[in-house]
C-alpha cells in the first residue's frame, strides 16, 4: 500500500513538474527506473504509475481547457475524427495511463527477471 | 516464459514511447500531439495570456517597444529602420511563423517535404516555372546593387531566427506538431521567395491556349470574340489622358509568322477568375472634409492563417500602418502621416512561350539564329517525406526554363516550350515598399515605384498635400502588335522582346479633372496608348460599376467608401438577364411547371443585388453557367487546351447577334440559336435548383455560393470556416465568391486628423487555438471595419499588452 502511494505521488510530481522540460519518453524511462528500484508488485507497478500519469495528463489538459476557453480541443477532435472534445480529454488520459502503466510494469518485470537469475 | 512476458511488456512500452512519437503515413504522432505538456493542448493559449514584458533581442542598437491593441495589432516603436525591421521579423514570426515558412516552401517547390508524394506534381510545376531560380537571381542582384536593402532584409531574417531559436517544443505552432516537422532557419533568400510567390499567384498567361484556339477557329473569329479592347472600355488611366511622351519605336520584323501546330500539353492551372482587386482615391473636392480619401481591397484566395498581417511600424522619423505580408518587410498596402497607397493587380501578358528545337535527345544544344547554342541544366532534387527524393532535370534556354517537355505534361518528344517571364529577371520589389513606407509626397511615390517590376500593379496614391494619383507599374516588355499572344518560334531572334517600356512611359495620372482615380483589374489604358498592350484576364464589370458611382458621388465620407467596397450590385446580371429573358419564348413560359414559373418570376423581380439572403443571384448564376457552357462547350477537345470567350463578349453576342451561326453546334442535327440555348439552359437551371431546394431546402445566395475561408492545408477542415454568411461575388465590387474575395479592405482619410479603417477575413494570430485566429472574420462578412488609425507611443490607448525588446 505504501509503495503504491509512493509511486503514485512520485509519478504525479514527475509529470507535473518535470513534464514541461522533457519529452514524455524520458518520463517513461524515469518511471521504469523507479519501479525497478522500488520493487513493488506487478499490479501496483502497473496501476499506480498508470493512474498517476493518466490523471496528471487529464488534469493538465482539463486545466488548460478551462483556463483558455480555446476552440482548439474542439478543432483537434474534429480533425482526428472524434465526435467531441471530451473524447479527446479522455483519449489523453487513457494514453497517459497506458504510458505510465506499461513503463511501470516494464521496470518491475525487469527487476523480477534479474532477481530470478541472481 | 518469463522472458516472453517481459519482452511483450517491454515492446508495448517501447511502442508507446517511440511509435507514438513519429508520424506514420497521414497519422500524426499521437503521443507527442496529446502530451499536454508539449502537444496541441499547449497551443490553446491566446497571445494575451502568455505575453512577455521584456525580451532580449541581440543586435539591437536601441530599446524597441511594441504595443498591442485589442485586436492583437502590434505597433512597433523603434529608433531606426534596422531595429524596426529586426523586431518586425521577430514579431511576425511570433504570430505567423508556420504560414510564412509554408508559403516560401511552396514558392521553392518543397511542399513534398512536408506532406509527401501527393505534392510532387505541384512542386515540379513550381520549380519548372523557375520561382526558386528567380529568387536566387534577385538575391544576387540585391546583394550587389542594393546593399542598403540587403542589410535591412538581413536584419528582418535575424529577428525571425532569434524567435525560432527561442521556441520551446511546447511553443511550436500546431501545424508543425501535426505534420511532424520543424522550422528551418529563415534567410534573405526566403523573403525573396515570398515576393516570387506573390508574382506566381497573380500572373498568368494563355498563350498556348490561344495558339490552339487560333488554329481551331481562325484569326478572324478570334479577333471578333477576343478583341484586344472591349466596346465599353473604361480603363484604369482615364481615357482622356494625353500621352505626353515620344514612344520607343517597335515594329514587327518582316516575314514573321506564328507556328501553326496544335499544342497537346496539359497546361498549368491559372490564377482563378475572381483574383483581382479594387482601389481608388477621391480628391478633396469630392469629399465632405476636403481631404482625399483612399480605398484598397485586394481580392485573393481566402485562407487561414490570413494572408495579411496588420502592423504599425514607427521610427523616430516616420510612422506607417497597414497590411504586411508575413515574410516581407514593411507595409504593402497602407499609409503614413503624409501618404497612402494601395495595390491592385495590373494584369498584362508578361509571360511568353518559345518553342525550342534541340539538336538531339541530349538537349545540350538548341538552334537559335542559325547556330547551335548551348543550353544549361538545373537539377531539381525534390525531397519527399517518407520516401526517396524525386529528381527532375530542367533545361534552360536563354529565354528561360523549358517548362513543358517529354518529361512533364506532354508525351511528345518534340514538345520543348521555354518560358520567358519578367519575374525571372533581377529586381528589388522590396525597395519599393521600403521607400513607400517613409514616402512624403508624389515624387517619393514615383521614385519608389521605379524599383517595382513584378507582379505588375496599379498603385493608387493619395497625399496629405491633396494629391491623388494612379500608376500602372511593372516591367513591361516592349512588343510589336500581337507579339507573345501565341507560342513563338524560339529559333529566330525575330520573336525576341524588343526591350522594355521605360518606367516614365508606363500609364499614370496625377490629379485628373474627374476628381478620382480608380482601378479594378480592367484594361490599363485607352487604345490611344502608343504601346501594344494585351492580357487575357482584364475585368469588364467592377471597373464600370465603380467609376459610374464615383462619378456621381460628392461630399464623400469614409463611411461611403466602406459601403462602396461592400457594394453588391451585379452589373453582369443587369446587362445579361434582360437579354436572356427576352430570348425566352413567351409560349415556352406557359408550359413551365410550378418551379420554373416561380424561378422565372423571382428573376423578373430581382433588383440585381447579390445580398446573402437573396435567391435570384443563385438562379442567375446557374442559368448563366449552363448557357455559357451550352454555347461554347462544343469547342472543347480533350487534351487540347483552349480558352472560351468571356462573359462580357458572350453577352454582347447574345444581344447583338442572336441568330448567328456561332450558336449552332454542327455535331447535332438541330440548328441551335441563342433563343434555343437560352431555353434549354433555363430548364437545366430549373432542374439544378429544384434539386438544391429539395436536398438543402435553401438556395439563397450565401448558401449557394458557400464562401469558405480555408486553412492553407486544405485537409485541416476544422481549422477552416466553411459556408460563411456573406454576399457579393465574382465581377461584383464586393468580390466575395466561393474561395476568393477581399482579403483586406482599407479606407484611409488623409489630413491632420487622418483616420483609417481596415478589416480582413481572419485574425492577427496564426494559431487556430487563439481567440485572435478568426475574431475579425464575422465583422468582415458583415462589412464592418476596425479602426486602424496611427497611434502614438506616449498616448497609446488601452494596450492589450506591451513588450519591450532590449539588447
Amino acid at each position: 500500500m505504501e509503495k503504491s502511494l509512493l509511486l503514485f505521488v512520485f509519478v504525479t510530481l514527475l509529470v507535473l513538474f518535470a513534464g514541461p522540460y522533457a519529452p514524455y519518453w524520458i518520463l517513461m524511462i524515469v518511471v521504469a527506473t523507479v519501479t525497478f528500484l522500488t520493487g513493488a508488485g506487478k499490479t501496483t507497478s502497473f496501476l499506480s504509475p498508470g493512474l498517476a500519469f493518466g490523471l496528471s495528463w487529464m488534469a493538465i489538459s482539463f486545466f488548460i481547457s478551462i483556463k483558455t476557453d480555446s476552440e482548439l480541443p474542439k478543432r483537434m477532435a474534429k480533425l482526428m475524427g472524434l465526435a467531441n472534445d471530451n473524447l479527446l480529454l479522455f483519449g489523453t488520459a487513457i494514453l497517459g495511463f497506458l504510458i505510465g502503466a506499461f513503463s511501470g510494469l516494464t521496470g518491475t518485470m525487469l527487476r523480477k527477471l534479474l532477481e530470478r537469475k541472481g | 516464459m518469463k522472458y516472453i512476458g517481459f519482452l511483450l511488456v517491454f515492446f508495448v512500452t517501447l511502442g508507446l514511447g517511440i511509435t507514438l512519437s513519429y508520424q506514420f503515413g497521414s497519422v500524426p504522432p499521437v503521443g507527442k500531439l496529446l502530451d499536454p505538456n508539449h502537444g496541441f493542448w499547449q497551443n490553446s493559449y491566446s497571445e494575451d495570456m502568455t505575453f512577455e514584458e521584456e525580451i532580449d533581442l541581440q543586435n539591437l542598437s536601441n530599446t524597441v517597444s511594441v504595443f498591442y491593441d485589442e485586436n492583437l495589432i502590434p505597433h512597433i516603436f523603434a529608433e531606426d529602420e534596422k531595429d524596426l525591421y529586426r523586431v518586425q521579423g521577430y514579431v511576425t514570426a511570433k504570430h505567423r511563423l508556420w504560414q510564412m515558412e509554408f508559403q516560401t516552401m511552396a514558392a521553392a517547390g518543397r511542399i513534398s517535404e512536408i506532406v509527401g508524394p501527393m505534392a510532387i506534381e505541384l512542386d515540379r510545376m513550381t520549380r519548372r516555372k523557375g520561382l526558386a531560380f528567380a529568387a536566387e537571381t534577385s538575391l544576387q542582384y540585391i546583394q550587389k546593387e542594393h546593399p542598403d536593402t540587403y542589410e535591412l532584409v538581413e536584419a528582418y531574417a535575424d529577428g525571425v531566427n532569434q524567435y525560432i531559436e527561442s521556441l520551446s517544443a511546447a511553443d511550436l505552432p500546431i501545424e508543425y506538431k501535426i505534420l511532424d516537422y520543424k522550422p528551418e532557419t529563415w534567410s534573405v533568400y526566403k523573403s525573396m521567395l515570398l515576393l516570387k510567390y506573390m508574382a506566381d499567384m497573380l500572373v498568368g498567361d494563355r498563350d498556348l491556349e490561344y495558339t490552339n484556339l487560333r488554329n481551331q477557329i481562325g484569326q478572324e473569329m478570334l479577333d471578333k470574340l477576343y478583341p484586344d479592347f472591349p466596346e465599353d472600355n473604361d480603363p484604369v488611366i482615364e481615357a482622356e489622358r494625353i500621352w505626353d511622351f515620344v514612344p520607343l519605336e517597335v515594329s514587327k520584323p518582316e516575314g514573321t509568322g506564328y507556328l501553326e501546330a496544335d499544342i497537346f500539353v496539359n497546361t498549368m492551372p491559372q490564377p482563378v477568375e475572381g483574383i483581382g482587386s479594387n482601389n481608388w482615391a477621391v480628391s478633396g473636392a469630392k469629399t465632405k472634409t476636403g481631404n482625399p480619401i483612399l480605398a484598397n481591397d485586394p481580392h485573393l484566395s481566402l485562407n487561414l492563417p490570413s494572408l495579411w498581417y496588420v502592423m504599425q511600424l514607427s521610427t523616430s522619423s516616420h510612422s506607417v500602418k497597414g497590411a504586411t505580408l508575413p515574410g516581407a518587410l514593411g507595409i504593402i498596402s497602407g499609409f503614413n502621416q503624409d501618404i497612402a497607397w494601395g495595390v491592385t493587380n495590373a494584369t498584362r501578358d508578361t509571360r511568353d512561350w518559345y518553342a525550342i528545337q534541340f539538336k538531339d535527345e541530349s538537349r545540350t544544344e538548341y538552334l537559335y539564329d542559325e547556330v547551335w547554342v548551348k543550353s544549361t541544366f538545373r537539377i531539381e532534387e525534390i525531397k519527399v517525406k517518407g520516401q526517396g527524393s524525386f529528381m527532375d532535370t530542367v533545361v534552360y534556354s536563354h529565354y528561360g526554363p523549358v517548362v513543358y517537355d517529354k518529361n512533364f505534361r506532354s508525351d511528345r518528344k518534340d514538345v520543348n516550350f521555354s518560358l520567358k517571364w519578367t519575374a525571372h529577371m533581377a529586381s528589388n520589389e522590396q525597395k519599393t515598399f521600403l521607400l513607400l513606407n517613409k514616402g512624403k509626397n508624389h515624387d517619393d511615390y514615383i521614385n519608389a515605384l521605379n524599383h517595382y517590376t513584378s507582379p505588375a500593379q496599379n498603385f493608387v496614391f493619395a497625399s496629405k498635400d491633396g494629391d491623388i494619383a494612379m500608376k500602372v507599374q511593372g516591367r513591361f516588355p516592349l512588343k510589336w502588335e500581337g507579339q507573345g499572344k501565341f507560342l513563338m518560334d524560339g529559333k529566330t531572334p525575330d520573336f525576341e522582346w524588343q526591350g522594355f517600356i521605360p518606367n516614365e512611359h508606363n500609364p499614370s495620372t496625377l490629379n485628373p479633372v474627374r476628381g478620382f482615380v480608380s482601378s479594378a483589374n480592367q484594361h490599363s489604358v485607352d487604345p490611344s496608348y502608343p504601346y501594344y498592350m494585351f492580357d487575357h484576364s482584364f475585368e469588364h464589370y467592377r471597373n464600370r460599376r465603380l467609376n459610374s458611382i464615383l462619378e456621381e458621388m460628392s461630399q464623400i465620407t469614409t463611411k461611403d467608401m466602406m459601403a462602396l467596397q461592400f457594394d453588391n450590385f451585379h452589373l453582369h446580371a443587369e446587362e445579361a438577364l434582360p437579354v436572356m429573358l427576352g430570348l425566352l419564348d413567351a409560349t415556352e413560359v406557359n408550359q413551365m411547371d410550378d418551379f420554373g414559373k416561380k424561378y422565372l418570376s423571382q428573376l423578373k423581380k430581382w433588383n440585381f443585388n447579390a445580398f446573402p439572403n437573396q435567391e435570384a443571384p443563385a438562379l442567375f448564376q446557374v442559368w448563366w453557367e449552363k448557357l455559357h457552357d451550352g454555347i461554347w462547350s462544343k469547342w472543347k477537345i480533350e487534351g487540347r487546351p483552349i480558352v472560351l470567350p468571356n462573359k462580357y463578349q458572350t453577352t454582347k453576342l447574345l444581344l447583338n447577334e442572336p441568330k448567328s451561326e456561332i450558336f449552332d453546334n454542327p455535331e447535332t442535327p438541330e440548328k441551335e440559336n441563342a433563343s434555343s440555348l437560352v431555353k434549354s439552359s433555363f430548364y437545366e437551371m430549373v432542374e439544378t435548383i429544384k434539386k438544391i431546394e429539395e436536398t438543402e431546402k435553401d438556395y439563397s445566395w450565401a448558401n449557394f455560393k458557400k464562401t469558405s475561408v480555408l486553412h492553407l492545408v486544405p485537409n485541416f477542415k476544422s481549422f477552416s470556416h466553411i459556408n460563411v454568411y456573406t454576399g457579393g461575388g465574382a465581377g461584383i465590387l464586393n468580390a466575395t465568391s466561393e474561395r476568393n474575395g477581399a482579403s483586406w479592405r482599407m479606407v484611409v482619410e488623409m489630413g491632420e486628423q487622418g483616420s483609417a479603417f481596415g478589416i480582413y477575413p481572419g485574425g492577427q494570430s496564426g494559431n487556430p487555438g487563439s481567440k485572435y485566429y478568426d475574431n475579425l472574420l464575422k465583422k468582415w462578412a458583415n462589412g464592418e471595419y476596425i479602426d486602424v488609425s496611427l497611434k502614438f507611443e506616449d498616448s497609446f490607448p488601452n494596450p492589450l499588452f506591451k513588450t519591450v525588446f532590449k539588447n
